[in-house]
């Protein structure tokens, strides 16, 4: 043992060293989580990772169909169910075609799409140690996916891309604090910022702060995206509204919303590599806020609802 | 005579390749999501692999199996690249050291060694993504997820350990 302390092989560990030493000093030191042997490792490794994730679908597929049989008819009973009451509401068309004219502007996500140049992804990594359910995805520089790329699902916003590399690219999701957005509720206009807060994202939840006191958010209420901040496209579901509580300081209030994407078991995404930016809040609820103002249907100090300044991503 | 010579080369690059075969395989295991779920919680396979081909290969190749596991670790983590490789490398290299000086090749040491080495790696991924950030409810966090991990992590190498033994004897001659 005591050779192989003097060997040339112990200096070339060593080198070994202080080389991962001088990769992690220089991500660190760049802003970068990666480093280029990371890079050239992840690439040539990607088709295990589809190769998983075939076998892990192959899998949970089985599962459903053996063990778990008896949940997927259960389910299938609910969704009957669901679907016939679903069926009676319609009866009154009129009042329902209204409605849904009104709310298509916000959040009609088939319209918004059409204008989005989107790329579909698999999920094909997560790590067991991740707390906030980041991901990576099967495209990267190659499609045309870049960093800040915005990631969604049918069910709505998923996260933004946070690193990218030739064939695969992270996603964070939007339980990470790191993550951020420029949300408005539905129904009432009140305008907030969505982020991750780490003891909600146990719950899988996440947290919409700085609305006013005034604001009258109720639960069941849907949170879309402003478009505010630039990166988070207009009109985007986020979730709905769990519940209404104040803040610490006590002169505000935020909402903790349950995320319409379920980004523990999402498989596949799409990324929105260009858009035409639109802010669907800005403009007109300003307006309709000013329309209403003068007409004294609401309180002064509701008009401006704005997201405080340095706190848009 | 020369036969043999490149017979017994080519076994030994066989069971090299082997190695990072498995690797590659455990790096498949730990990223994804479904296989060997128990409640939200996965086993990290790559370390555990190292650790265990480690108390079996001596020290150069075991650091360089580490190094490479813990790249692997690195890419598939939002963590900062080299942090994982520079632990693997100081745990594979204090394992197969121990290995050869003092402890004998079994089962239930190979289980205690890998639980210190991955209370020590994920402690210090805890300190630096967790503690320095003062994130609330850590020690839940800590408790509920990180302790699991690393019993179901202990557990998965007892299937890895016959797995590394077999290898092992790739191109080794009998006595």
């Amino acid at each position: 043992m005591k050779n192989f302390f003097t060997s040339v092989k112990f200096k070339v560990l060593v080198f070994l060293l202080v080389l991962m030493a001088g990769f992690l000093a220089y991500a660190g030191a760049n802003g970068r989580w990666s480093a280029a042997p990371q890079e050239l490792l992840a690439t040539a490794l990607v088709p295990f990772q589809r190769l998983g994730r075939m076998i892990s679908g192959g899998i949970e597929a089985m599962y459903e169909r053996t063990v778990a049989i008896d949940e997927v008819l259960a389910e299938n009973e609910a969704l009957k169910e669901e679907l016939n009451r679903l069926r009676r509401e319609m009866v009154d068309y009129d009042d329902m075609k209204a409605e849904n004219e009104l709310f298509r502007a916000y959040y009609n996500i088939r319209d918004t799409y059409s204008d989005y140049e989107l790329v579909t992804a698999f999920v094909i990594g997560r790590d067991p140690l991740e707390k906030y359910y980041s991901f990576t995805i099967d495209r990267g520089s190659r499609d045309g996916v870049a960093v800040d790329d915005v990631v969604i699902s049918p069910e709505g916003v998923v996260g933004r891309v946070a690193s990218v590399s030739y064939n695969y690219a992270e996603v964070l999701t939007l339980l990470d604090p790191a993550v951020s957005m420029g949300a408005a509720v539905g129904r009432t206009r009140d305008i907030g910022l969505a982020e991750g807060e780490s003891m909600l994202a146990q719950e899988t939840r996440l947290k919409m702060s700085y609305l006013p006191r005034e604001a009258r958010v109720a639960a069941g209420d849907l949170v879309v995206t402003t478009g505010l901040g630039g990166v988070f496209p207009s009109g985007l579901v986020v979730g709905t509204v769990e519940d209404m509580l104040p803040e610490s300081s006590g002169k505000s209030m935020y909402a903790v919303i349950n995320p319409a994407a379920d980004v523990r078991t999402i498989t596949s995404v799409f990324i929105i590599t260009d858009y035409e930016p639109d802010t669907v809040f800005s403009a007109s609820a300003a307006e309709d806020t000013a329309a209403e103002e003068s007409a004294g249907t609401v309180p002064e100090d509701t008009a401006q609802q704005t997201v405080p300044a340095g706190e848009e991503e | 005579m020369t036969h043999d010579i490149n017979r017994r080369r080519l076994l030994v690059t066989a069971r090299w390749l082997c190695y990072a075969l498995l690797l590659a395989v455990c790096y498949m295991l730990q990223t994804n999501r479904v296989l060997f779920d128990l409640g939200g919680i996965r086993p990290l396979w790559l370390p555990a692999a190292c650790l265990v081909l480690a108390m079996w290969e001596d020290a150069f190749p075991s650091v360089l199996y580490g190094m490479f596991a813990g790249l692997l670790w690195d890419v598939s983590s939002n963590r900062l690249a080299g942090f994982f490789a520079i632990c693997m490398m100081v745990c594979c290299f204090f394992c197969s050291s121990i290995t050869q000086l003092v402890l004998r090749r079994t089962v239930f040491n190979t289980c205690m060694l890998t639980l210190g080495c991955l209370f020590l790696v994920t402690g210090l991924d805890f300190l630096f993504s967790y503690v320095l950030f003062s994130l609330p409810q850590s020690g839940i966090y800590y408790v509920g997820t990180l302790i699991p991990t690393i019993v179901y992590t202990v557990v998965a190498c007892v299937p890895l350990y016959p797995l590394c033994s077999l290898m092992h004897r790739i191109g080794r001659t009998e006595n």
